[in-house]
């Protein structure tokens, strides 16, 4: 049986913008554990924290979040 | 927001956790082992000071750390987010899966001892809690 799951890109965007998890968090508004367990693909984050993180890069939310079939 | 804060503040909330849960284990755990075996009551009560001290100091730790909160919105908002509230919600119900259990279990043995309801009431309520805290101690490590 097929499954989805949730990927992101906060890694690669984060390197990116050359930024720690820890220099992320504060500017979104969470805490470092937030954001790496959201990087992680252990927790998925609301829609609001989406769109929080997808602005802050300057991308969309389904660039920076995709479903991956498996 | 500044970003050493936010993280001080998480592991004063994580140290916080940690001895409450040491706290609870030693005090509350004496009444159990009470009902088992024979402790000699100068050891008995020193037990219990040592785990309300550790209580107490972690609750006023605790506090302080909320009225630091208060203070602040944007932190509490960053604290208090949705990772805390999810892992929250599952650590109680862990909780609540560790109290069916241990109800299940003394209903079970009921049938075949006689049980006081007082030794029901603390073991459930005993493994119920720390259930409670042992998985938010898990589920808030990285």
């Amino acid at each position: 049986m097929e499954t989805t799951e949730l990927s992101n890109q906060i890694k690669i965007q984060r390197a990116i913008k050359n930024i720690t998890q820890e220099e992320l968090a504060a500017r979104i508004g969470v805490t470092r554990k937030t954001i790496n367990t959201i990087e992680t693909c252990k927790f998925i984050p609301s829609t609001i924290l989406a769109i929080k993180l997808a602005r802050f890069f300057e991308i969309k939310v389904e660039e920076l979040f995709t479903l991956v079939e498996k | 927001m500044e970003v050493s804060l936010i993280e001080q503040l998480d592991k004063s909330r994580y140290d916080f956790l940690k001895w409450s849960t040491i706290g609870w284990t030693i005090w509350s755990g004496t009444y159990i082992v009470t009902e088992l075996v024979n402790v000699p009551d100068i050891v008995l009560t020193w037990t219990r000071l040592l785990g309300w001290c550790i209580l107490i100091i972690s609750s006023i730790r605790f506090f302080k750390l909320k009225r630091e909160l208060n203070w602040d919105h944007k932190m509490k908002q960053a604290l208090e987010g949705e990772l805390h509230i999810y892992n929250l919600s599952k650590s109680f119900r862990n909780g609540y899966f560790v109290v069916i259990g241990i109800t299940l279990l003394f209903f079970a043995l009921s049938f075949q001892v006689t049980i006081s309801t007082l030794i029901v009431t603390k073991t459930t309520l005993y493994f119920g809690v720390l259930a409670v805290l042992i998985s938010k101690i898990i589920y808030n490590r990285d």
